[in-house]
C-alpha cells in the first residue's frame, strides 16, 4: 500500500500530519521508531505546553513514566544512534503541525532552548547531569 | 600525596571561582555568591597546617616558580612541607550549613538564561552561553549585588562551550563551527567582533597560548595555530596574534608512535599540551609556538600514558596544571602529573577546572546531585614543569607577564 501523509485533527482546530519521509527509511531523514499513535501523543503532550519562542514544540515519549527513545538517526550518519527528542513545527502557520525525531547531539537547531530544558529540569524528566550534557551537545544515553 | 577535598552540601548546577568569590548556580537557577576566603578561614585546622591550607585553597600560585627551588631541593624542608599537606588531608574539611550561610554575600535571581551550557569569567565579566546565545554581566562587584542584576546580549550564536583569553571569547558553536568574539576596545576590534575561526563542528574550545583547539565528536579535532606578533621595544608579548595555519589532530599526531593503532575517542588541547585519548592510552604532543614556524619546532611528541578501560564513551576531557581529567559515562578519571590516578565514580552534574585563573589552578570542582566537591591537587609544585608529560606546564615568567595582561 502506498504511503500517505495522514492529516488528523488532534486538538480543536489543530491538525497533525504524519510525514512519510521520517518513516520510509529515507537515508537523509531521522526515523520514528514509535507508532503513529504514540507520535501524536508525543505531539499532544508537547503542544502547547512545551512551545518555545520560535514557535517550535518539543516532545518526549514516555513509557511507565520514564522518557524513552522515539527514533533513530538518519542512516547517512556515520554511526547509528537512538533519539529521545521530537521537534514539531507549524511551518506554513496554518495550524497544521508535523514533527521528526531530533538529533541534539549533531545539530544545534535540535537542542531545545533553555525555556524548555528548564521546564524539563524542574519537572525531573531529566537529571541535571543530562540537562548539562544536552545543552553542551555532549554524548550520553538514556 | 593525597588530594584535599572540601564538601559543600546543596543542589547545584554550576560553579565558578574568581578573585575570592565562589559563585554557585543552584538547581532552581538562583546564583549564590560566597566569600571564598572567609569560607576557608571558617574551617578549623591546627595552626601548623595554615601554609598548606593557604596554598591548597587560596593561592595555588604560591609554591610555583623558581624562588622555591632551593627550599624544595633541601630534603628536610621538602619532607616537612609534604607532611603538612599529608596531615591536612587527614583533617575534616566539610562545610556545615551554618558555616555556609555565614559566608553568603548574596543569593540573587539569575540574570541569564538557565539552564545554560557554559560560563566563563574574564576581566571581571561573567559570560554565560546557551542555545540562545551569549550574555554578559559585570561580576566581582562589592556592591549589594555581586553580579549585575541585568545581563546584556553579546551574540545570538548558539553556544556549546566557551573559553576566554586575551579579550577574546572562543565559542564552540556545534555544527556552526568555532567562533571568536573579540571584545577588546581597540578600533580594529570594533570592525570584526565575531569571526568564524573553524567551520568544522565544535563541542569544546580551549586556548593554547594565543592559538585555539576545537574538540568534537564529529571530527578528529583542529588547532587554529597563531603566531604572536613580536612586541616592539623589547616589551613582553601582549597577546597580539597572526593566524598561521589550521592543523587537524591527525596531522598533529602523525609522528606519534601509537598513531593509527587504536581509534580516537576524543582529542583536546590546552596551553602547551594536545591530547588524544584512545581505548588504551592518552597520546600527548607538546605545542610550542615560541620556538619557530616549522612543524617540528611547534609540535613535539611526548609519548603516552596508559588509559585503562575508559568506558564506552568519553563525554569530555580537560587539562589543568595538576593533570588530565577525563569524563566517561561512569565517572571522572584524574591522572595527575606524577601519573597517579584518581577515580571519582558516578555521573557528575557538572565539573570544572580553572587553568587560566591566578589562584585556583589546582582546583577541580565536581558537582553531584546533593553536593559540590572542591578537590585541591598539590603534587604538581614539586614536578619539573619542563619535563612533565601529564598536565599543562606552569608558564615561564614571560608568559606569566602576558597572562597578567590577559586574565
Amino acid at each position: 500500500m502506498a504511503e500517505f501523509e495522514a492529516e488528523i485533527e488532534v486538538q480543536l482546530g489543530i491538525i497533525y500530519i504524519h510525514k512519510t519521509d521520517h518513516r520510509n527509511i529515507n537515508p537523509n531523514k531521522s526515523q520514528w521508531t514509535i507508532t503513529r499513535e504514540a507520535e501524536r501523543e508525543c505531539f499532544n503532550k508537547a503542544h502547547p505546553d512545551w512551545l518555545d519562542q520560535e514557535n517550535y514544540s518539543w516532545g518526549l515519549h514516555f513509557e511507565n513514566g520514564k522518557v524513552t527513545y522515539l527514533g533513530i538517526t538518519k542512516s547517512s550518519e556515520p554511526s547509528k544512534r537512538e533519539l529521545f527528542l521530537a521537534k514539531f513545527e507549524d511551518s506554513s502557520k496554518n495550524h497544521k503541525w508535523h514533527g521528526y525525531p531530533a538529533d541534539p547531539f549533531r545539530h544545534n537547531q535540535d537542542i531545545p532552548p533553555e525555556i524548555i530544558t528548564g521546564i524539563w529540569l524542574k519537572e525531573s524528566f531529566f537529571k541535571a547531569a543530562e540537562i548539562r550534557k544536552l545543552s553542551r551537545g555532549q554524548l550520553w544515553k538514556l | 600525596m593525597e588530594t584535599l577535598k572540601i564538601i559543600i552540601p546543596g543542589e547545584y548546577y554550576d560553579s565558578q571561582i574568581h578573585s575570592g568569590y565562589l559563585y554557585l548556580w543552584s538547581i532552581d537557577g538562583h546564583i549564590i555568591t560566597l566569600d571564598w576566603n572567609k569560607l576557608i578561614e571558617s574551617i578549623t585546622i591546627p595552626d601548623r597546617l595554615n601554609l598548606a591550607m593557604w596554598c591548597a585553597f587560596r593561592e595555588s600560585e604560591y609554591l610555583y616558580g623558581k624562588r622555591w627551588k632551593p627550599i624544595f631541593n633541601d630534603r628536610e624542608f621538602f619532607e616537612v612541607l609534604i607532611k603538612k599537606f599529608e596531615d591536612l588531608s587527614k583533617q575534616a574539611l566539610d562545610i556545615s550549613p551554618s558555616q555556609f550561610n555565614k559566608c553568603i554575600i548574596k543569593e540573587q535571581s539569575n540574570p541569564f538564561p538557565f539552564p545554560h551550557s557554559d560560563t566563563n569569567i574574564h576581566w571581571n565579566k561573567l559570560y554565560v552561553g546557551s542555545r540562545s546565545g551569549i550574555r554578559e554581566a559585570a561580576c566581582n562587584l562589592s556592591s549589594q549585588y555581586p553580579i549585575s542584576k541585568k545581563s546584556k546580549v553579546v551574540s545570538d550564536i548558539p553556544v556549546l562551550g566557551l573559553s576566554a583569553a586575551n579579550q577574546i571569547l572562543a565559542i564552540a558553536a556545534g555544527d556552526e563551527g568555532l567562533f571568536e568574539y573579540n571584545f577588546g576596545s581597540g578600533e580594529a576590534n570594533q570592525e570584526n567582533k565575531l569571526t568564524l575561526r573553524l567551520k568544522e563542528h565544535s563541542n569544546l574550545a580551549r586556548w593554547l597560548y594565543t592559538s585555539l583547539f576545537s574538540s568534537s565528536y564529529f571530527n578528529e579535532g583542529f588547532l587554529a595555530d597563531f603566531i604572536e606578533k613580536e612586541p616592539e621595544n623589547g616589551d613582553a608579548p601582549k597577546g597580539q596574534r597572526t593566524f598561521l595555519n589550521t592543523f587537524s589532530a591527525n596531522q598533529i599526531f602523525s609522528q606519534s608512535a601509537r598513531n593509527g593503532k587504536s581509534p580516537t575517542l576524543f582529542t583536546w588541547g590546552v596551553q602547551d599540551k594536545i591530547c588524544r585519548a584512545t581505548r588504551n592510552a592518552i597520546e600527548i604532543i607538546q605545542y610550542n609556538p615560541f620556538k619557530g614556524l616549522s612543524f617540528e619546532q611547534r609540535f613535539k611528541t611526548l609519548g603516552s600514558v596508559d588509559l585503562e578501560n575508559p568506558g564506552e564513551n568519553i563525554v569530555t576531557a580537560d587539562s589543568a596544571l595538576f593533570g588530565y581529567i577525563i569524563e566517561s559515562d561512569e565517572g571522572l578519571l584524574v591522572i595527575n602529573s606524577l601519573l597517579e590516578r584518581m577515580w571519582l565514580p558516578g555521573e557528575p552534574v557538572n565539573w570544572r577546572v580553572f587553568p587560566k585563573s591566578r589562584f585556583y589552578t589546582n582546583q577541580l570542582h565536581v558537582i553531584y546531585e546533593d553536593h559540590l566537591q572542591i578537590h585541591s591537587f598539590n603534587q604538581d609544585y614539586f614536578v619539573d614543569q619542563k619535563e612533565k608529560k601529564v598536565g599543562i606546564s606552569y608558564p615561564t615568567e614571560v608568559q606569566r607577564y602576558q597572562y597578567s595582561h590577559a586574565a
